[in-house]
């Protein structure tokens, strides 16, 4: 009888092994995945310390098995499409960016026409986080966040996203993810739009987080390529959260000497107008229904994320407001500043990259507009997108 | 209460001795596994130029069998990079650009190299000399409708047929040298993956063994696969750090004694499997030491025994010996 007992209890403990081992389709499902997905609980491995030149035992930088967070991070990030970030390609169009723009230098006329050669260095392009394995150093200009005192030498993919899915004063189960507009579950809650740091979120000893994780609803990964049908739809407080370290940017207007951008800066009814009628330059005959520019995205200031829809087409409202991400990509883009689009040129159609840059590969110039041919979707005659709101040209 | 109290310790005794057996036979098993091992790697030297070690991340490694020339793409300049079997580079093309952004590249029996590219921003398949000139591009024929959409991103040549992966739509196509279509397998639906999962699936490691099986691995489900030419679908692999399970999967090749070999990105280990699937040892693991491996991903396999595996950190192809007892 008693062999029959044990026999029992270890099949009951090999089986809670079993389920506990059971893989999960989606890794992060809106909170904290399986801790040795990222950590080491000894740094060691048959008996080898997993840090490069480490000893077994002496633990790193929060035991990541990685050489860093971003390491640990890029692991399953780096590569193209669905749940990737940094490519070989630059190929993937997702809302945020490719981290691929920050390893391309190129080199070209400085104006259409110049023979004087102008640099583009990647680091000016985007979030310069620090992924040592896979060649991303900090940012050598600046030494922190423009408008802010994070550390540029501490910039990681988990000083915007919280790796373990936190949420601020939150008591139920995180049951799933907050990124796709689904409703919120009876028996607990989803996660944060795509796991940003909340109230608390404490990513560097300098930088705590006061403004909580923005409302947003995006395109399942499936679908992850951002076009004017398929693309994050912004509700609200993008720019707040942005100024948990970007503290000085945030929206103050004209006594500041800076463009608004938060809940406040609101389009009105002649911005609202502007942007659902302009369609190019020259070109002023667009509709409220199908004005959406994934180029220029606004916040329509909604609280709900199941009220968005990340395949609406439908322009601004006068309550809708510009924020951060109106003009800049979250992780990086082809152009300076992360800008969604060429900021230096006068005409869209002389942006670079272009196919004759010296660094340049021959699909970077279609990536950069993700997929759009410029001089085909909005002519040759196509000023800065400024415009899109401001109608100035 | 005595009683109780002796009832309460005996219990407690047989739990301490329970979980002690348990361990027993983990590690144990773990030992026995490593001991066992038919096959021991030993460290050779990284793929080199006159200048030392060729520094990249995460190349593809594509090789000649015949020629036994081992070909890897550098994803920061676009190059393809071509060694002999010593390891030494002999040539290398592509440097400039031109080529696109090359995702895989493979070698047929008569020398031409098969790149993966992109031409005006659409995937192609382009076919050049033995150095590196565009000669003419390979169109796929009599793709059924559900592969119309199909878009290569891996490529292997072996027993005179192309396989070419989607890594995405979870789609394998098989044409004969022409890029005549003759056999097609949808793994999203053999895997009973929703159409709304497939794409956040993606395969990793992908290769074609000796005798036509065809070999994948998925990350995010922590399983390597063998796809029988029959269609019958084999699994193994279970997530967690102890030796013998899986990380982050990447590459994956077989030997001819059917070994399999599977690349661990997070762990950055190789494990090695018998042909049932049994796993034998685990070695690498992250480190600078000439024999540590860091995010090991893609892996080649020669006709000397030598397994090639491209990783990070600016590491290259380190090429290790496989030694059979």
């Amino acid at each position: 009888m008693k062999p029959i007992k044990t026999i029992i209890r270890l099949l009951a403990i090999a089986s809670l092994l079993m389920w506990l081992a059971t893989p999960a389709m989606a890794f992060h499902d809106g909170g904290v995945a399986y801790c040795n997905g990222c950590h080491t609980m000894h740094n060691s491995e048959n008996g080898q310390s997993i840090i490069p030149g480490g000893v077994p035992g002496v633990t790193g930088d929060s035991l990541t098995k990685g050489a860093d967070p971003s390491s640990t991070c890029l692991n399953c990030h780096s590569g193209s499409g669905s749940y990737h970030v940094f490519s070989t390609t630059g190929g993937n169009l997702t809302p945020g960016g490719d981290f691929y723009w920050l390893t391309k230098t190129l080199t070209f006329p400085s104006r259409p026409g110049s023979t004087t050669m102008k640099t583009r260095n990647g680091r000016n392009c985007g979030h310069n986080i620090v992924a040592a394995d896979f060649g991303l150093v900090a940012d050598s200009d600046l030494t922190q966040a423009p408008g802010g005192t994070f550390p540029s030498a501490q910039l990681a993919c988990s000083s915007c996203h919280d790796p373990h899915g936190k949420i601020a004063n939150n008591t139920r189960q995180i049951m799933g993810s907050g990124s796709y507009g689904d409703p919120t579950p009876a028996q607990g809650v989803l996660g944060n739009y795509r796991l940003l740091g909340d109230v608390g979120y404490r990513p560097a000893p300098t930088t705590t987080f006061t403004n909580p994780a923005p409302t947003a609803t995006t395109a399942r990964t499936s679908a992850a390529n951002e076009t004017n049908s398929n693309h994050t739809d912004y509700g609200r407080g993008m720019s707040e959260w942005c100024s948990n370290c970007h503290t000085g940017f945030i929206a103050a207007g004209v006594g500041a000497h800076r463009h608004p951008a938060s809940n406040t800066a609101t389009l009105g009814s002649n911005l609202s107008t502007n942007y659902n009628m302009y369609v190019r330059s020259g070109d002023l005959t667009g509709t409220s229904a199908t004005a959406y520019l994934a180029l220029v995205p606004f916040e329509r200031q909604i609280s709900d994320r199941t009220q968005l829809s990340s395949t609406t087409t439908a322009g601004a409202s006068s309550s809708s407001n510009a924020m951060c991400l109106s003009c800049h990509r979250a992780h990086a883009s082809a152009f300076t500043n992360a800008g969604r689009w060429d900021f230096e040129v006068q005409f869209l159609v002389d942006s670079h990259p272009q196919t004759t840059d010296t660094g340049a590969i021959a699909t970077d110039q279609l990536n950069s507009y993700y997929g759009r041919d410029v001089a085909a979707v909005f002519g040759t005659g196509q000023r800065s997108l400024c415009n899109k709101c401001h109608i100035q040209d | 209460m005595t009683m109780i109290l002796q009832l309460g310790r005996s219990l407690r005794a047989k739990r301490y001795l329970s979980a002690i057996f348990v361990s027993l036979l983990v590690i144990g098993g773990i030992a026995v596994g490593q001991m066992w091992a038919d096959v021991q790697p030993a460290y050779l030297y990284n793929l080199s130029g006159f200048n030392g070690p060729v520094h990249l991340n995460w190349g593809q490694i594509g090789i000649d069998q015949t020629r036994d020339e081992i070909y890897v793409t550098d994803p920061k300049t676009g190059a393809i990079i071509i060694f002999n079997d010593k390891g030494m580079e002999i040539h290398r093309f592509g440097e400039d650009g031109s080529l696109g952004a090359v995702s895989g590249v493979a070698v047929n029996d008569s020398g031409q190299i098969l790149l993966l590219t992109q031409i005006d921003a659409k995937p192609a398949i382009l076919i050049c000399d033995y150095k590196g000139q565009p000669v003419s591009k390979l169109t796929l024929k009599n793709l059924p409708p559900e592969f119309s959409a199909f878009s290569a991103e891996r490529i292997v040549i072996r027993h005179e047929r192309i396989y070419l992966l989607d890594q995405g739509a979870l789609l394998i196509v098989v044409t004969d040298e022409e890029g005549v279509f003759q056999f097609g397998y949808d793994i999203g639906r053999l895997l009973a993956v929703s159409e709304k999962k497939r794409l956040a699936t993606q395969i990793s490691g992908f290769s074609v063994d000796g005798e036509k099986n065809i070999l994948f691995t998925i990350p995010v489900l922590f399983t390597a696969y063998k796809l029988t030419p029959e269609g019958k679908i084999f699994s193994f692999g279970r997530p967690g750090s102890a030796p013998g399970r899986f990380g982050v999967v990447g590459g994956i090749v077989a030997d001819d004694e059917g070994n399999l070999y599977v690349a661990d990105r997070l762990k950055s280990v190789i494990l090695i499997f018998d042909k049932n699937f049994n796993f034998q040892m685990e070695f690498g693991y992250r480190g600078n030491k000439s024999n540590n491996l860091i995010g090991p991903k893609d892996l080649g396999l020669d006709s000397h025994h030598r397994l090639y595996i491209s990783q990070l950190n600016s590491r290259g192809v380190s090429v290790f010996k496989l030694n059979y007892k």
